[in-house]
């Protein structure tokens, strides 16, 4: 929220009227080269903006630069820890300092990529087919493996024909997601690659 | 909290970098040129004043006596033409110490009184203590120099202790070059926080991004930025809510910068700011 004085106001604006006379002490040389330099430059507008580490329950303070472009994108070009944040105090682990590869990496596979069995070569597939294989094997799978009780009778609604590994770029609520998920269709192997 | 802005004594510091400046930065040649000549005085100045220090009282009539004289000398001898005739007509009509008194105060001045007030008073106050600088006007409030009550010349971000931290960002003093820390995303001038109203302006390639790298401060990932910056280590950080800018330094860019000397040396910014409709929070001591 802004706070300025009616008395700082006019200050401020008398110094900013001064500066508009440059060179009002007469480095005319220095203004006309500067301003043969201003003609090269390529500037566009650009905002720093807050944002919070999404890889753990520190949560880390980001400050992320972002560029909108003559045609009207907005580019993300900088991620860094935020110096003025009690958390992390401009700090960031290694994979926090990282995280921009999560919204822009040119190593991003953009497709879901399918292996049949007994072939050598990955081959794109469409969402909806990864979707639709994925939730039948899982269907198949869980179907032949459910274990409804144990040997003492005790129900346990369990599927052991399953594993789940999380991925290192999972966020918290990925993780969380995917945890309940999981514990939904019964698995009891979880893991997740969430080192740093 | 006040900290100094390098470990060194800052003039031989200034020295350096207005050699480093003059070669890289032809355009503003001209303005460094004077200003190497303008340290010579104002490193006496600091060193006299260091060594028997006048009271804080009589601080406007120490400075129009023993440092005004020098000021003027050099300008004369080394200024540009306007410079020249504007310091000789001023000083017919006005005696220095009341310039000097009225900078002191805070109040609205002609270029040409700011000048020589800061130019003479300047390195005065960087050599005093507390004492001296608390003789100056000004509001005590996070957007002024809490020593002497001067506004904000310029924003740096400092040199973090670790590869993968950030520096916090400082505010210089524009009356007697103290630092104190400020926050990002706020505008100096008013305090705007709100990240859509403050508008950064900095050259294409000059973002980790664009360098290839996906940590700032670290090397670059391989990739040449395909439009070489002029000002690498350099932005304009303006306010759409009072219309205000400064300029701001990244250290962890270019840890041989020093603040004050390239940010009167980045005229071409202060030209685009300025096109853009934005007036600086205080022009430098050269006036732009």
């Amino acid at each position: 929220m802004p706070t300025v004085t009616r008395r700082e106001f006019l200050k401020v604006g008398a110094a900013g009227a001064g500066a508009l006379a440059a060179s009002g002490l007469g480095f005319d040389v220095a203004l006309a080269e500067s301003n043969r330099v201003k003609q090269k430059l390529r500037i566009e507008g650009a905002k720093e903006l807050h944002s919070i580490c999404p890889y753990c329950a520190v949560g880390c303070s980001l400050v992320a630069y972002t560029r909108t472009n003559s045609d009207g994108t907005t580019q993300l070009l900088q991620i860094e820890g935020d110096p003025d944040s009690p958390v992390n105090e401009g700090r960031l682990c290694p994979k926090g300092a990282t995280a921009m590869q999560l919204a822009v990496s040119p190593r991003r596979v953009e497709s879901p990529m399918y292996r049949p069995a007994g072939a050598t070569a990955w081959q794109k597939i469409s969402w909806d087919d990864m979707l639709d294989k994925i939730a039948n094997n899982i269907k198949a799978s869980r179907d032949a493996t459910f274990v409804a009780t144990d040997g003492n009778g005790n129900t346990v609604n369990r599927t052991e024909g399953i594993a789940f590994a999380g991925g290192a770029a999972f966020s918290s609520e990925e993780g969380y997601f995917a945890t309940k998920l999981m514990r939904g269709l019964g698995l009891v192997h979880l893991e997740q690659q969430a080192r740093v | 909290m006040a900290v100094a802005l390098t470990a060194v004594e800052p003039f031989a510091e200034r020295r350096r970098r207005v050699s480093e400046l003059r070669t890289r930065n032809g355009f503003a040649r001209q303005l460094l040129d004077f200003y190497g000549a303008l340290l010579g005085v104002q490193e006496t100045a600091f060193a006299d004043a260091g060594s028997s220090p006048p009271a804080a009282e009589a601080l406007g009539a120490y400075v129009a006596e023993v440092v005004v004289p020098s000021v003027v000398d050099v300008s004369v001898a080394a200024g540009p033409d306007r410079l020249r005739g504007d310091l000789m007509s001023r000083l017919a009509a006005e005696e220095p110490r009341g310039i000097v008194e009225r900078w002191m105060r805070g109040d609205d001045q002609p270029p040409i009184d700011r000048y020589l007030a800061r130019a003479s008073l300047g390195p005065v106050l960087e050599a005093l203590g507390h004492d001296a600088r608390s003789a100056c006007g000004g509001p005590r409030d996070a957007r002024h120099c809490p020593e002497c009550g001067g506004p904000p010349q310029l924003a740096f971000f400092a040199l973090a202790k670790d590869d993968l931290a950030t520096g916090p960002r400082y505010l210089v003093c524009a009356r007697c070059a103290a630092t104190w820390g400020y926050p990002r995303i706020t505008c100096a001038a008013c305090g705007e926080d709100a990240s859509t109203r403050l508008r950064i302006f900095s050259e294409h390639g000059t973002t980790s991004g664009e360098r290839g790298s996906v940590v700032r401060g670290l090397p670059n990932g391989g990739v040449t930025a395909e439009h070489r910056a002029f000002f690498p280590h350099m932005r304009i950080e303006a306010c759409e809510s009072c219309r205000r800018y400064l300029l701001s330094v990244d250290l962890a860019v270019d840890p041989a910068a020093v603040p004050l000397v390239d940010e009167m040396a980045a005229i071409p910014l202060d030209l685009f700011a300025r096109e853009q409709g934005f007036s600086k929070i205080t022009p430098n001591l050269m006036g732009f």
